[in-house]
């Protein structure tokens, strides 16, 4: 298969052809919302080569037991434990961070490391604390300016893979995002708190292991932020701004030698 | 002819004094001993450890199909023991972190994920103790391990005795050259099959010092 096209099918084409396919079904059966989130699981797996890493090895293969847990957490417990689903989906985001961090936790640990990891579990709180009170207007919109944010910081800061994830869950939001721009209904944020937790996890995975800068690192994880807590248009903006500083940032910072 | 050869008999040297002269020939003799072969002799069985600045490992891997891409690991330790009568036993580790193919944004490109996840996996390491040798008690392929991106696999590596002898330092030291091909899939480095070649090959110039 052609290069290009290797790229291409699984970062965007798939997950944007199961985004249109969902809008069209599932927004009248409110019972499929949970179908979303897993959708991304194929383009994942074809990028990381088709086999499911059944026992996690490397920190991107702790990504597809976050989602699931998550959803499970989702459908389950907001219906039969509603004060509990919040503090389990933070909990979750808690042991999912040590997770991912671990290897450089036990090799590199340091007051640097622990400090970001803490940033990064604060601000990830209150990220899935705002979409689960609803406070954040076009979630879909919102998370996929941020992903796709995420994708081109990771993918010119070092690890194509790890762009490619981050380009799939912004493709996998494409048509709930236009919906949004057209004004055609919008998906609740509560029922994105699963692709919120792979948002942040990806994050970690790029800074840690992909090494994009600390700044970077920082604008994009206060984008999303400033764009659940300002809410619509001045929200999109400062999320739209937030992600093109971080890639500002990245193109400024680095030494200038030609891609290849 | 040797390297005092060559200068003694270079046209228009200039000699105005003895101390230019006595300066050139202490140089060259210096020169001389540092350059001067090893001897061409099998190496004394024992324990080496591996010099690591005078041990490379360099590796070439297909791009787009349509030219090889050399490159090199800069950071490596391990020792070895060779004994056609005896045990043997190589073990060498490098560092992931220092791969080199001299642009780096490669370079980091292949710590990231994508590749070595060097923050993952720091260092591969190669363990051996299977060694075949030929009648004058030389090396020719040493079979082991090799453990990399969270994997082992077993790999064998033919190898050509160089040379061993007394270095100016009063050490003893041996050296092999050894080359293997892996591939990346067996290793879990799956990304980008199209782009950039399954088939890896190791070349390894190894000099150890005797303990």
């Amino acid at each position: 298969m052609d290069t290009n096209l290797q790229l291409i099918l699984p970062t965007l084409l798939l997950p944007l052809g199961l985004s249109a396919l969902w809008q069209c079904v599932a927004p009248r059966r409110p019972v499929l919302w949970w179908v979303l989130p897993m959708a991304w699981l194929p383009a994942y797996l074809w990028i990381l080569g088709g086999a499911l890493p059944l026992w996690p090895g490397e920190a991107i293969h702790w990504l597809w037991p976050l989602l699931l847990v998550s959803v499970v957490l989702a459908a389950g417990l907001s219906r039969s434990a509603p004060r509990l689903s919040l503090p389990a989906q933070m909990a979750l985001l808690a042991a999912a961070l040590v997770l991912i961090a671990w290897p450089v936790l036990r090799y590199e640990p340091g007051p640097a490391l622990v400090a970001e990891l803490l940033m990064l579990l604060g601000a990830g709180s209150g990220l899935l604390v705002l979409a689960a009170r609803q406070r954040v207007s076009s979630p879909a919109l919102l998370l996929a300016l941020c992903s796709g944010g995420l994708a081109l910081v990771t993918a010119l800061g070092g690890s194509l893979l790890v762009g490619q994830l981050a380009a799939a869950l912004a493709a996998l939001l494409g048509a709930g995002a236009l919906a949004e721009l057209r004004g055609h209904g919008q998906i609740p944020a509560r029922q994105l708190l699963p692709l919120w937790q792979l948002y942040l996890a990806l994050l970690l995975i790029a800074r840690l292991y992909a090494g994009i800068p600390l700044p970077s690192t920082l604008l994009l994880l206060v984008a999303p932020l400033l764009g659940g807590w300002l809410r619509r248009w001045p929200g999109l903006a400062a999320a739209g701004l937030g992600s093109a500083a971080a890639l500002a940032w990245l193109l400024v910072s680095s030494d200038g030698s030609g891609y290849y | 002819m040797t390297h005092s050869n060559i200068a003694e008999t270079a046209p228009n040297r200039p000699v105005r004094g003895a101390l230019p002269r006595r300066l050139a020939s202490g140089l060259l003799l210096l020169g001389s001993i540092v350059l001067a072969p090893a001897h061409a002799e099998v190496a004394a069985p024992g324990e080496y450890r591996i010099d690591p600045a005078h041990t490379s490992v360099s590796f070439r891997i297909s791009h787009l199909g349509v030219s090889d891409l050399l490159g090199r690991f800069n950071e490596l330790d391990g020792r070895f023991t060779l004994n056609p009568k005896g045990r043997s036993r190589v073990e060498m580790t490098i560092k992931t972190a220092s791969v080199d193919t001299n642009h780096k944004k490669r370079d980091d490109h292949l710590r990231s994920p994508d590749f070595f996840n060097a923050r993952q996996y720091p260092v591969m390491r190669f363990v051996a103790d299977q060694v075949a040798f030929n009648a004058n008690g030389e090396p020719t392929r040493i079979d082991g391990e090799l453990s990399l991106h969270g994997r082992t696999r077993p790999v064998s590596l033919a190898v050509q005795a160089v040379g061993a002898g007394k270095d100016p330092w009063g050490g003893y030291r041996a050296g092999y050259n050894a080359s293997t091909v892996i591939k990346r899939s067996d290793f879990g480095m799956n990304f980008m099959p199209g782009g950039i070649g399954d088939e890896v090959t190791l070349t390894l110039a190894i000099e150890g010092i005797k303990q």
